[in-house]
């Protein structure tokens, strides 16, 4: 799945950035394969998903975490 | 050891390296921009013993040395190019909390083969947020002397001081192999054989790769392998234990953050914010109004009487104290604007109102310069700073004079009061109406404009929107007047020099005119009124036939045939010269020219409510009214704003655009309305 469908108290680990599309800010901010990611509130009507990367709280738009693709951590 | 060396401050943004910066050099700073661009330069010096002294650099917080932002690409210059802030020594600061990613950068500077030191900053939350560390090991791993510092409360300060000297004899040796380099890119490198590190070839070398979405893929594959060497590295020695990390982040958050109370919330802190402005500063800019008057008659009493003493007196006092008034209300803003920086807040402001800005073209950042307007466009223009996208600092920067400041009130006033009747409409009165109806135009006119230039205005770099969201803090007053005090500096001295050369050029224009009308005004106001009106209505009359004929009466009548389909003879023309100096200065004009004491509210309206153009109609009738109302909406009629908007854009260029396009838009508007009332 990708990360824009990520539900809140899931935590996710990114397992492919789409290079093509995402910006080298991002990957450089740690969104690279490995990387644990949770939803710190339910995503917004402004289209921004407030998420935590590895201990890193941020947002980012839908727009780019469609194209993070993550996976379930059990 | 050198005599004198460069130290340079690099870090993520948000992790406390101004503060750092402000710790270490105090007041010994130069605020200033790089040259060719409006990124802020922050230099100070730090002494040491017998002479020795750190040309200490901040440089814009970034996340990387190798992206594509104006900041990264500046920082990434500094560090690859020869110029003379070129690093003898670099300190890089992260934050406790977000080490991992700050350590990106470090690994960076550090196979630069730069000498450098890493600052791990805020380290009095450690025991809060359950975090341990190992930094002897880490200092082992990283290769570099670690310490940890509390710019909040200047713990590990000292020490870090004592040992700055010793940084240019450190370790310099790189942390990372090649293994992110292609094979044929190295064998290029090495084929030079040059002394330099080969990261700072590589990086010079992948600068000429044509093909972008080829550049992503190896500055990619350079940050994985970076990540991977610094997980490896803080695997045993960094310890966060989430259960002790418990703050009151989400429940502010849930707080802040939601769609209504977060923005009934944010309207409260702004209306406390701009009524505070208000009340606090109208005192002090009284005082320096009085202040500078004084100043003006005493120089007038104690020099010769001649040109130079009304220069002095007239031209460049009045000068300095139209730049020294503004001070109360930019310190007061910048220091509200930074307690909520300092505190975290203005990040979820941001998250609040980005996208509803963005359909404008505009930032959620551009919140506060747009609402800021409202008091005065002076410090609004300099708060964009915050804005990270040039193209959306720069449209906030030239929408933000259309929000309705207070220097347009004294100009609505008195016309809503001639125009507008006083009467009610159920419980509403007409004339309070009217001027929210200004106000709303105003920020109407702001956004159709904003979403206008975005599509005009064209940007090669794309801002995607990524908001960092700080921890809430509580501020920390020496950093809040750290803010305070460099952006007034930077404001006086900078904007300063502009405003007071325009205002000498319009005393010039006023003080002076052609022919002998204007010499021997005295002369010829004697004799038309001679026993007809006492010594104060003469003085008023001398003033008024002087203004007149002066070279701005001059201009004013000569602009009068395209002020005449506004509805405007010449009087309203000298008016609207003069007001370029400040708005309000439009009913002290047309006091001059009526012949009436500006002090005199009631006479001037008396006087320009009688007055009639040549064709018998009242001059100020509704139409005139409400067109030069909007003419005041639209039109930058205000020399400090040009010459704020001068500094923040580092070119004429853009006070030039701005001022053209508002005056065009406050022209066609103001005719439709005298046409459409008419």
């Amino acid at each position: 799945m990708t990360l824009d469908k990520i539900k809140l108290n899931q935590l996710v680990r990114v397992s492919k950035v789409h290079t093509e599309y995402v910006p080298t800010k991002f990957v450089q901010l740690g969104f690279i394969p490995g990387a644990e990611i949770s939803l710190e509130r339910s995503p917004s009507k402004n289209g921004l998903l407030y998420i935590v990367l590895d201990g890193f709280y941020l947002a980012i738009t839908e727009e780019i975490a469609k194209k993070i693709e993550v996976e379930k951590i059990d | 050891m050198k005599k004198k060396f460069n130290l340079l401050l690099l870090g993520n943004p948000n992790t406390g390296k101004s503060s750092l910066f402000n710790k270490l050099t105090g007041l010994n700073q130069k605020v200033g921009n790089f040259p060719g661009v409006t990124v802020e330069k922050k230099e100070g010096v730090l002494n040491f013993k017998n002479n020795y002294f750190a040309n200490v650099i901040d440089l814009p917080g970034t996340y990387s040395i190798n992206s594509f932002s104006p900041e990264e690409k500046i920082v990434s210059n500094i560090l690859l190019e020869k110029n003379e802030i070129s690093p003898d020594a670099a300190l890089v600061v992260s934050d406790i909390e977000n080490l991992k990613h700050n350590l990106l950068l470090f690994t960076q500077v550090k196979d630069l083969g730069i000498p450098s030191y890493l600052v791990i900053n805020m380290s009095d939350i450690m025991e809060k947020r359950g975090i341990t560390i190992d930094t002897h090991n880490l200092e082992i791993g990283l290769k570099t002397k670690i310490f940890l510092v509390s710019t909040r409360n200047s713990s590990g300060i000292e020490n870090l001081v004592n040992e700055i000297p010793k940084i240019l004899d450190s370790d310099v040796s790189t942390l990372l192999d090649n293994s992110y380099i292609e094979l044929k890119t190295l064998q290029k490198i090495n084929k030079k054989n040059n002394p330099n590190s080969i990261y700072r070839e590589w990086l010079l070398e992948i600068n000429n790769i044509p093909n972008v979405n080829d550049l992503k893929k190896i500055k990619h594959k350079e940050a994985i392998e970076r990540y991977k060497f610094i997980k490896n590295k803080l695997k045993k020695v960094l310890i966060i234990d989430s259960k002790k990390g418990y703050d009151l982040r989400s429940k502010l958050d849930n707080i802040f953050l939601h769609s209504f109370w977060g923005t009934i919330i944010f309207i409260s802190v702004l209306a406390i914010i701009f009524q505070t402005i208000f009340t606090w500063s109208s005192s002090p800019m009284e005082f320096i109004d009085e202040m500078f008057s004084y100043l003006s008659n005493y120089t007038k009493t104690i020099l010769p009487k001649g040109i130079f003493t009304n220069l002095l007196a007239e031209g460049i006092i009045t000068g300095v104290g139209g730049v020294i008034i503004f001070i109360p209300q930019i310190a007061l803003l910048f220091m509200f604007i930074s307690i909520l920086e300092e505190t975290g807040y203005m990040s979820r402001v941001v998250f609040l109102f980005d996208k509803r800005l963005k359909k404008y073209g505009l930032s959620g950042k551009s919140i506060i310069p747009l609402i800021s307007g409202v008091a005065c466009a002076i410090p609004a223009v300099m708060s964009t700073r915050n804005i990270d996208d040039w193209k959306q600092r720069l449209i906030t920067i030239l929408v933000t004079p259309f929000m309705t400041c207070s220097a347009r009130l004294p100009v609505y006033l008195i016309l809503i009061s001639i125009v507008i009747p006083d009467k009610k409409i159920f419980i509403f009165n007409y004339q309070g109406l009217t001027l929210l109806g200004l106000y709303l135009l105003g920020v109407l006119m702001a956004l159709i404009s904003a979403f206008v230039l975005s599509k005009i205005i064209k940007s090669n770099f794309k801002n995607y929107v990524m908001i960092e969201m700080p921890n809430y803090k509580i501020p920390v007053l020496k950093n809040v007047l750290f803010t305070v005090y460099s952006k007034t500096k930077s404001f006086v001295f900078e904007a300063g020099k502009i405003i007071l050369s325009i205002s000498i050029f319009l005393w010039i224009l006023a003080s002076n005119g052609p022919g002998d009308n204007f010499k021997y005004a005295e002369e010829i106001i004697m004799e038309k009124y001679r026993n007809k009106k006492n010594t104060n209505e003469l003085d008023y009359e001398i003033q008024s036939y002087k203004l007149e004929n002066s070279y701005i009466g001059t201009t004013g009548k000569i602009l009068e045939p395209i002020l005449t389909p506004l509805g405007y003879d010449w009087k309203i023309g000298i008016a609207i010269i003069t007001s370029f100096a400040a708005r309000e200065v439009f009913v002290g004009t047309l006091a001059t020219i009526f012949s009436v004491g500006s002090e005199n509210i009631d006479t001037i309206k008396e006087k320009m409510s009688y007055q009639k153009k040549p064709n018998g109609q009242l001059l100020f009738n509704l139409p005139t009214g409400a067109s030069l109302m909007v003419f005041y909406a639209f039109a930058l009629q205000c020399m400090s704003t040009i010459a704020i908007v001068k500094k923040e854009t580092n070119s004429w260029k853009w006070p030039a655009i701005q001022f053209m396009f508002m005056t065009i838009i406050a022209y066609i508007s103001a005719f439709i309305v005298y046409r459409s009332l008419s």
